[in-house]
């Protein structure tokens, strides 16, 4: 904790200066402004008068707007605002002090680092219209069901995080470690509330004044002039009911290989939590104890993401198999079982139609195990600016 | 059983895709070769976290090109080394204002 607390200090102090720094001009604040739209327009033509509970069908947007400020060459700070389903959000409201390529800082509301989808979550940086079902965030068929994905994306939390990156012949390194506010859930929760996130009742404060701690390393590898590979690890760990009684954790695995700009990657997330019991389990869980009378009150949630993307000309050609399961007990009234699973095979086509607009076209199949399969097609369009 | 031969067909057809050619959107029509190369460099580093067009509808000067690259390369994982920043300032410096602004970018007064 005491290093932890030195790196702080004397990132902000910001009196180091990396030696590898190409000259940049001397220039006072600058400002810039960017963002982003998607209007997606989700149809499932295999299954008339679809429910709220069931999936958003029909046209959603989402929109963002970004300040970017560079502070000299060392402090940059930046603020995003987001309009979606949850209404107005803050996405981004950080610092970052920059005392070389190897320990940053960043302070305030921002997406820690974990796994290597969030770093594309914007829905102009990623080709398809929704997000892959570990990292899904109320796209999915059957999202209240399932209760979303493993982690959904992009997962914006306050806190601090320390970040840096090494660079060493063809390889890189980069690390995160992070303390943050964490998730939250009610006190006799079964699973994260992500209500609560953004409840009136508490906005953006802690639940449980306890943080939540993360990390994540990656490396990088210059296989060629044209081909890169990368892989990495992510952790995440703490509690998210108002006790702090209730723990969690969540681990991640990717790797990636791109090819001039053809994009192999795959991805893994589980996540282990928690859940209260109560006075009286038979009565509110589907299933009893096992054998040895024992009630097991942790839940497992883990997802995967294959995918690869191609871009020719204005076409970018994009394959996604993606999948979660979910092991363990659930509330009686549930209808889904001790071990669940939906499968998701995607083919999609990005079109650029003028500037960087993009028309995103999808077709997905969905095989779940609990429910009847269902076809889901996205038709939207999102672009930059 | 039906479900993996529908994943292997959607894959084999991504797979016919990538062997068409796709020329990189970022190299100018006419550029010096050591232009291109940085342009190679500057696609591949780029489209790591978003697409390329999001660079060439980008309107900025050599200036701010030159401070935008530096700002990228300092996102946690972008795969930019320090090493990388001056030939890909190149490429979009090239592309934003040719010849001239390129000589005043060597001139280190862009």
């Amino acid at each position: 904790m005491k290093a932890v607390v030195m790196l702080v200090l004397i990132a902000l102090c910001g009196t180091a200066r990396a030696d590898s720094d190409p000259p940049v001009p001397e220039h006072s604040p600058t400002r810039n402004l960017a963002g982003s739209i998607q209007l997606d327009y989700l149809s499932l033509p295999e299954h008339r008068h679809v429910q709220p509970d069931e999936a958003f069908a029909g046209a959603t947007v989402e929109l963002s707007m970004k300040l970017a400020m560079d502070f000299g060459e060392r402090t940059t700070a930046n603020v995003k605002v987001c309009y979606s389903c949850h209404g107005f959000e803050v996405g981004m409201a950080y610092f970052d002090v920059r005392v070389a390529d190897e320990l940053a800082v960043r302070v305030g509301r921002f997406t820690p680092a974990f796994g290597s989808f969030p770093l594309r979550h914007d829905p102009a940086n990623h080709m398809t219209s929704d997000k892959p079902l570990p990292y899904d965030m109320g796209r999915m068929v059957r999202f209240r069901n399932w209760n979303e994905g493993v982690l959904p994306a992009p997962w914006v939390d306050n806190g601090v995080e320390i970040n840096g990156t090494h660079f060493f012949g063809p390889a890189q390194i980069d690390y995160a470690a992070y303390v943050i506010n964490g998730p939250k859930g009610a006190a006799n929760g079964m699973d994260f509330d992500y209500t609560l996130s953004r409840s009136p009742a508490q906005y953006y404060v802690d639940n449980n004044s306890e943080p939540t701690v993360g990390c994540r390393g990656a490396l990088t590898l210059d296989l060629g002039p044209q081909q890169i590979v990368s892989a990495g690890l992510s952790g995440m760990a703490g509690h998210y009911d108002p006790k702090g009684e209730l723990g969690f954790l969540v681990v991640g695995a990717d790797a990636s290989l791109q090819i001039n700009r053809t994009a192999f990657r795959l991805e893994y997330l589980a996540r282990w939590t928690q859940f209260a019991i109560g006075d009286d389990p038979l009565a509110t869980f589907k299933y009893g104890s096992d054998s040895s009378g024992h009630f097991s009150d942790v839940t497992l949630r883990d997802g995967f993401d294959v995918e690869i993307e191609h871009p020719i000309d204005r076409l970018t050609l994009i394959a996604r198999w993606d999948g979660l399961r979910r092991k363990g007990n659930v509330f009686a009234t549930s209808e889904l079982r001790s071990t669940s699973i939906v499968l998701r095979y995607t083919a999609a086509i990005a079109f650029r139609l003028a500037g960087a607009l993009q028309l995103k076209t999808s077709v997905e199949r969905y095989d779940f195990s609990d429910f009847p399969d269902e076809v889901a097609v996205h038709v939207g369009l999102a672009g930059p600016f | 059983m039906i479900d993996c031969l529908r994943t292997i067909l959607w894959l084999v057809c991504v797979l016919v895709g990538c062997g068409m050619e796709s020329a990189n959107p970022l190299t100018p029509s006419v550029a010096p070769v050591g232009i291109q190369n940085d342009c190679e460099l500057a696609s591949l580093r780029c489209s790591r976290c978003h697409s390329v067009a999001r660079i060439t509808q980008s309107r900025l000067d050599s200036l701010g090109w030159q401070r935008y690259v530096h700002r990228m390369r300092l996102m946690p994982e972008s795969g930019i080394a320090s090493r990388d920043e001056e030939p890909i300032t190149r490429c979009l410096v090239f592309r934003a204002a040719g010849t001239a602004g390129l000589a005043r970018l060597q001139q280190g007064n862009p």
